[in-house]
């Protein structure tokens, strides 16, 4: 069996701050890493490799600069990786990315899985995975808390607000995984040291998949005309002290004198 | 049909996006559609008129049954093949996130992500979508026709309009999907809704165990408010079948006391909106004390009862 | 796994300099660092002097993500509201640089990938729980779930070094032998830190050591300017944190309200926290550094100079690691990884600058117990720089008169000054 996963070098969202007086976004400084769902995308297709036999190739589409953070991601028992240099200025919108990582599952050839997480951490806009499908014409299982192959169908929980489903679709197939679906394994030293010795493949759009700069710069639907940051006002006015009771009263007191509830005896 | 295009298979989702379709709409003096997938078609599905919808567009079929991504596809797509909108604003939830990305890919369009403001101009959609789990607003131009975007339930208002709304049938092509439905089982029903609550306690990991949750629930009993979690609570520990955040509920509680919350963004977004907030944590840099108007560095264990008792004694109202 | 030549314990300064310079030499070499990257769990001043850095990495501010090259030093005592300050700057700052400010989260992975292109292998996110011993003898390092057989494993892992103290091979620290720094990094506008402090351009930057103001706790300050940033701290001696009864912060708080202070960050932003411990420095402090199977380099030796005004740990740390290196690299032609064929460490360390100037400056670590020094004297100071100063309704007086009458005030008897001059002169200046 062949495995595909699709995974994200995304900015760390947390760390982004907003100026209050200008609602700039202050993104100097902000890191990027493997993302948070990432590690459940590469535990989910490692477990089926390691359950059904195969081999997993990760793909990625982001910048050069890059390469070094995959080093963990091959740590779990990855073939390869290989990531797409972003042919655009900034972010990869979805729509794009899209496109970029169809061809590039074509090139790999006969994948039977690909695997996505439901939602990137600074993307965050659930779009990838269904372009993916549809750009591959293949049956997508999204929201999965579990993943098995029986009879030659991939089957899944598909967990959406009202229902959990389980759900069946043939190979090859998609399917985009929540965080709650594992926990992902630490790879140990040994592992990772392994690691290191495997290649990080870069790939062009252009010379390696075929497609052309010009054509995906025209593809991207969205054209981002301003950005700011949401700031909130709080009191953030912070109690403290070892005598519960006094905290209590202080707190109390404080929420009649601003009016938040009222006192009268 | 030049306009917007509203779809969601929540109703009340439904009703918020025709709210705000139709006051713009009526500004740049355009149409405004519901469309409504199933297995049939209800009787009142025309009561989308009364909600500002001039037309109801209808797809009926066998097919449509589950949530299916492929069927709900290919019916949504059909619709906006005949009809023609500018914007089609699809209710994000998880299966609109879904069908709303692949209708996209097949009509090569655009979709706008968590958008929580739009406007029709000059023949194009602009859209602000939150960014980077809510830390941000980015103002997109969409440069497709149609254009899609996405929109959380609580952002628009629903308006009683009074209208009365045409149904049409279309005649979507729906395949057999390859994705099967081969077990379906309905969540328990979530009790009273959150997003109305006048207070919230908004519980967290920091709470050791459910045997706990009555120090919650005395405490939302002062107010008539509801006692809420965040998503580890529910997803992983299951106390709750929802959450609150940007993947879960948002609230507009005039009062929210968060209790061994850490502050993650993703949480934060579901409580911002309320007008105060009080956090409990027993460590003095949690993230959400910065996100709260009054924070308390404390066992919540501990402190909670002692709060309870205290506002019980100095608040008439509350005793 | 085949067995190393050399298993590097931590990615500061010394373990990536020791990697470098190993791996350029042939051998085998793994550096292992708790860090997810090298510098992200690094606290330091970050003023780096750079002589033996450029012995080393040659020109390496060319490439490396220096943040200002330093021009001016001052320190300065603070008094209650005053200040007396002692200024040294050099208007043409050109190469070979005296120092440079460095934020360590940027320029400890350049020194890692410098120690990667020479060939060795840095592994960040694993941290080593222990040392692997046979008979007494180092064999391997515990990570990560694996156990890491090689032939010399080199302990570069910083003051808070525990792998030694667990594995029996050195005594646990008395902590009035330790010091906590404590530091921020606040950031400001480029130009605003280059106008405020003086500098001709953004490339160029200004270093200032404060004496006084600390809580009554022992102890001095540091602001140093980097690009967009300034690094301010202070590092006070712990023992004297625990009788002050003051949260470390606390004691940063009251640094940083000082008016000189307050005014050189006034708008910044404090973008990072962190506090860790650091030696208080001397040589009576330096544990063996060399044993059968392994060496101690940098900090986890506890090699730091202080002299008051300069803190140097960094450069010391880098020293100690060439001589280390060297040291291995002869232990390799002998195929000898015992404690007398790694003997050469020593001496290699001793002929260094960095060590000669360890050994001048050996009588200045009794300043840093000199309560006077750090709560009596910044006041002093400043007050009989007032009476210099100042035009007053009372009769002005001279130098020597003023100084009585503010040694009195301040209550300090002339013996008690001699011995102090003479410790400072002991200590700094003759
Ligand atoms: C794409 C994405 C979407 C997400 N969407 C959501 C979402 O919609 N909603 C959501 O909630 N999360 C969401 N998350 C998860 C989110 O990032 C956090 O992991 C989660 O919110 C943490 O929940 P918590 O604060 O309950 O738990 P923790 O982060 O574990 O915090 C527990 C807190 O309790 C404190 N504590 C411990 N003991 C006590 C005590 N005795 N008394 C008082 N305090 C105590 C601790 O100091 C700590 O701060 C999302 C994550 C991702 C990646
Ligand atoms: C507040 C403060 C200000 C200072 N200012 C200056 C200054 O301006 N100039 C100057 O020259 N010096 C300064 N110093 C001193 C200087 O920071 C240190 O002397 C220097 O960093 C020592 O380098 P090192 O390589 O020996 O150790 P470190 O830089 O401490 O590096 C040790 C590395 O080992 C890693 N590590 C630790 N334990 C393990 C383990 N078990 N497994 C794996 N990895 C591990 C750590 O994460 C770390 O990366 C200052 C120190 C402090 C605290
Ligand atoms: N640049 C990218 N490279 C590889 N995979 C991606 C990329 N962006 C998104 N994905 C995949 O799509 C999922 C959802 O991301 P998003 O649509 O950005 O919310 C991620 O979890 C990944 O599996």
């Amino acid at each position: 069996m062949k495995i595909a996963v699709c995974i994200k070098y995304s900015l760390d969202a947390s760390e982004v701050k907003v100026d209050p007086a200008s609602k700039e976004l202050k993104m100097a400084g902000v890191p990027y890493k493997v993302g948070v769902i990432d590690k459940h995308v590469l535990e989910t297709a490692v477990t089926l490799k390691e359950t059904y036999g195969g081999t997993v190739h990760a793909l990625t589409v982001g910048p050069t600069k890059a390469k070094e953070s995959f080093r963990e991601a091959l740590a779990f028992g990855l073939e390869d990786v290989t990531l797409i240099e972003n042919p655009l200025e900034g972010e990869v919108a979805p729509d794009v990315t899209a496109v970029i990582l169809a061809k590039a599952i074509e090139k790999l050839g006969d994948v039977d899985v690909v695997v996505c997480g439901e939602v990137s951490d600074d993307g965050f806009t659930y779009q990838v995975p269904p372009r993916l499908a549809e750009a591959l014409h293949m049956p997508q299982i999204s929201f999965a808390r579990t993943a098995a192959i029986e009879d030659g169908q991939l089957v899944a929980d598909r967990d959406l607000e009202d229902s959990v489903q389980t759900v069946a679709a043939p190979l090859p197939a998609l399917i985009s995984v929540m965080e709650e679906c594992n926990t992902p394994r630490r790879p140990t030293l040994l592992e990772a040291m392994k690691a290191k010795k495997k290649p990080v493949n870069i790939w062009n759009v252009e010379t390696d998949l075929g497609l052309s700069i010009a054509e995906l710069q025209q593809k991207a639907a969205l054209e981002k005309v301003h950005a700011e940051g949401v700031v909130v006002h709080r009191k953030q006015y912070v109690l403290k002290g070892d005598d519960l009771n006094a905290l209590s009263n202080e707190l109390v007191d404080l929420l009649l004198a601003d009016h938040i509830i009222e006192g009268g005896a | 049909m030049a306009g917007i295009l509203v779809y969601s298979e929540k109703q009340q989702l439904v009703r918020e996006l025709l709210g705000k379709a139709r006051q713009i709409a009526d500004e740049k003096g355009t149409a405004v559609a519901a469309v409504y997938l199933g297995e049939s078609i209800p009787a009142d599905v025309a009561e989308f008129g009364d909600w500002g919808a001039d037309t109801v567009y209808t797809v009926a079929s066998p097919l449509l049954v589950g949530l299916n991504p492929e069927t709900y596809t290919d019916a949504l797509a059909g619709v906006i093949e005949q009809v023609e909108p500018d914007l089609v604003l699809v209710g994000a939830t998880k299966s609109g996130l879904e069908i709303s990305a692949r209708v996209a890919a097949r009509l090569g369009a655009g979709v706008a992500s968590f958008c929580v403001d739009f406007s029709l101009d000059h023949g194009f959609v602009t859209a602000d979508c939150m960014i980077y789990s809510g830390v941000g607003k980015n103002t997109y131009k969409i440069k497709t026709q149609p254009a899609l975007a996405t929109v959380n339930a609580a952002v628009f208002t629903a308006v009683e309009t009074g209208g009365v709304a045409k149904v049409t049938a279309v005649d979507a092509a729906i395949k057999e999907p390859a994705l099967k439905i081969i077990e379906y089982k309905e969540k328990a029903a979530a009790g009273v809704k959150w997003e109305d609550a006048p207070m919230i306690v908004d519980v967290g990991q920091g709470m050791n165990s459910q045997d706990d949750l009555p120090i919650a629930e005395s405490l939302a009993a002062l107010f008539d408010g509801q006692v809420a979690c965040s998503r580890p609570v529910s997803s992983e520990r299951d106390w709750f079948p929802e959450w609150l955040g940007l993947s879960g509920k948002r609230v507009h509680a005039d009062l929210t006391v968060t209790l061994g919350i850490s502050g993650s963004v993703q949480h934060v977004v579901g409580i911002r909106d309320s007008k105060t907030i009080i956090a409990v944590n027993t460590d003095e840099n949690a993230g959400i004390f910065s996100q709260a108007d009054y924070g308390v560095v404390a066992d919540l264990h501990e402190f909670v009862p002692i709060f309870t008792d205290v506002l019980k004694a100095k608040s008439a109202k509350l005793a | 796994m085949d067995e190393f030549d050399v298993v590097i314990v931590g990615a500061g300064p010394a373990g990536a300099t020791a990697a470098y310079l190993l791996a350029k030499a042939g051998l085998s070499v793994v550096v292992i660092e708790r860090g997810q990257e090298p510098g992200s769990k690094n606290v330091s001043g970050g003023l780096i002097y750079a002589q033996i850095y450029d012995e080393i990495y040659p020109n390496f501010w060319e490439e490396a993500p220096v943040e200002r090259a330093i021009a001016g030093h001052s320190i300065v005592f603070l008094g209650d509201t005053a200040v007396t300050a002692m200024g040294y700057r050099d208007e043409a700052t050109a190469p070979p640089y005296n120092a440079f400010s460095v934020l360590r989260a940027r320029f400890d992975p350049w020194l890692a990938a410098q120690a990667e292109e020479a060939g060795a292998m840095v592994m960040p996110g694993f941290t080593v729980d222990e040392l692997v011993m046979e008979d007494g003898r180092v064999t391997g390092v515990k990570a990560g779930g694996d156990e890491l057989p090689a032939k010399v494993v080199v302990i570069a892992e910083g003051t808070r070094s525990q792998l030694l103290k667990q594995a029996g091979l050195r005594e646990d620290y008395d902590p009035k032998d330790v010091s906590i720094g404590i530091k921020e990094v606040i950031q400001l506008p480029e130009q605003t830190i280059t106008d405020r402090f003086q500098c001709l351009t953004a490339d160029e930057g200004a270093a200032y050591t404060l004496v006084g103001h600390t809580a009554g706790a022992e102890g001095g300050g540091f602001i140093y300017t980097n690009r967009d940033t300034l690094s301010l701290g202070v590092v006070v001696k712990i023992d004297s944190v625990y009788k002050s009864k003051r949260h470390p912060h606390e004691i940063l708080d009251e640094f940083k309200s000082h008016p000189f202070v307050a005014r050189l960050i006034n708008g910044g932003e404090v973008v990072e926290y962190s506090a860790q411990t650091v030696h208080r420095g001397g040589f009576h402090l330096i544990p063996k550094m060399v044993g059968d199977g392994y060496v101690v380099a940098g900090s986890a030796a506890r090699l730091l100079l202080n002299n008051v005004m300069t803190l140097r740990g960094m450069d010391v740390a880098v020293a100690s690691a060439a001589a280390a290196a060297q040291a291995i690299i002869e232990a390799k032609e002998k195929d000898d990884f015992s404690a007398a064929g790694l003997a050469s460490y020593e001496r290699h360390f001793q002929a260094t600058s960095v060590y000669k100037d360890m050994q001048t400056f050996k009588n200045a670590y009794p300043l840093l117990e000199n309560k006077r020094l750090f709560h009596v004297y910044p006041d002093m100071v400043c007050d009989i720089m007032d009476d210099m100063f100042s035009v007053r309704a009372q009769p002005a007086k001279k130098g020597y008169r003023a100084l009585r009458d503010r040694m009195k005030e301040h209550d300090v008897s002339l013996w008690e000054l001699a011995k102090d001059m003479v410790q400072i002169g002991k200590g700094i200046a003759i």
